[in-house]
């Protein structure tokens, strides 16, 4: 009987803008294999699902070793040569709930901004 | 989970909220950080200094919030003192999350060790970035996954965390 491999989907936050096209994904699973090693990765197997926008985009990976990916991510300190930070912000069992949680961060960013801009 | 720390530089509002701590507190704003407490007896104070002498002496002051250990040679004498003046372990991860691999590995190491006297001895332990920049933040979330990954069980790692909230809602109150 084969097991159904069940994810996490995680919210992440990089510091500044990056390109997440072919090289850009291939970079930073190279880093995380580095960091993970082959055997935690081939577990944890984590993919780039989508990105929202240039800082925010969702890392899908197997459930129980997202906190394995979540600590991975926190020590990468550069991409495509420039010096980045990846915080991890939600992480949720489907990717529609993970979009609510982007679309209210978002929201809420931008009221905080509207409130200091018009005092 | 109330999640709380301490930077070196001013951190954004907006950025420490999305990121998931309630408050970043700010050294030289918030509190201080050296050898001497006593220089400013109404702030809070984080010891952080090499002489073991002065770590000794100073501990006990009532504005000293805890200690980083800075290349310590009797750590497990201050821990115990640490521990009978309930003050806090700092645990910095800038050095753990910021190096590459092989100082990455020390700090590691040294981290964990310091969890292990720490528990040995039941002093309280808390996780701080001390972040200059945004690139040396972490979210809470890997503030917690860091605790839990150099030795501190779920529950203690969430305190580890949640360390300074007694600070927050007493500069609140005042």
């Amino acid at each position: 009987m084969i097991r159904k491999i069940k994810n996490r989907y995680v919210l992440v936050e990089a510091s500044s803008p990056i390109r997440l096209d072919k090289p850009g994904i291939d970079e930073l699973s190279t880093k995380l294999v580095s960091v993970l090693g082959e055997l935690s990765f081939s577990y944890a197997n984590p993919r780039v699902v989508t990105q929202y926008d240039a800082n925010t985009f969702a890392i899908r990976a197997t459930r129980s070793t997202e906190g394995h990916v979540i600590l991975a991510l926190a020590f990468i300190n550069e991409l495509a040569g420039s010096k980045v930070k990846l915080y991890t912000l939600r992480t949720s069992g489907t990717l529609a709930a993970l979009m609510k949680s982007y679309k209210r961060l978002t929201a809420t960013a931008d009221q905080a901004k509207f409130i200091s801009n018009s005092i | 989970m109330r999640c709380f720390d301490v930077s070196e530089g001013q951190i954004e509002k907006g950025l420490s909220k999305r990121l998931g701590f309630e408050h970043i507190f700010t050294l030289g704003r918030d509190m201080g950080i050296g050898t001497n407490p006593g220089a400013s007896r109404n702030t809070k104070f984080i010891i952080k200094s090499s002489d073991d002498g002065a770590v000794l002496r100073n501990m006990g002051m009532h504005n000293v919030v805890g200690i980083i250990m800075d290349q310590n040679k009797r750590q497990r004498s201050i821990i115990e003192k640490l521990a009978s003046s309930e003050k806090l372990l700092f645990i910095v991860t800038k050095g753990i999350t910021n190096s590459t691999t092989y100082a990455r590995l020390r700090e590691i190491q040294n981290a964990r060790k310091l969890v292990s006297l720490a528990h040995m001895y039941g002093a309280g332990v808390a996780l701080v970035s001390l972040a200059s920049s945004n690139e040396e933040l972490v979210s809470s979330m890997q503030m917690f996954e860091i605790a839990k990954f150099i030795g501190l069980s779920d529950a203690n790692a969430r305190h580890a965390v949640e360390a300074m909230a007694v600070h927050y809602d007493k500069k609140n109150k005042e």
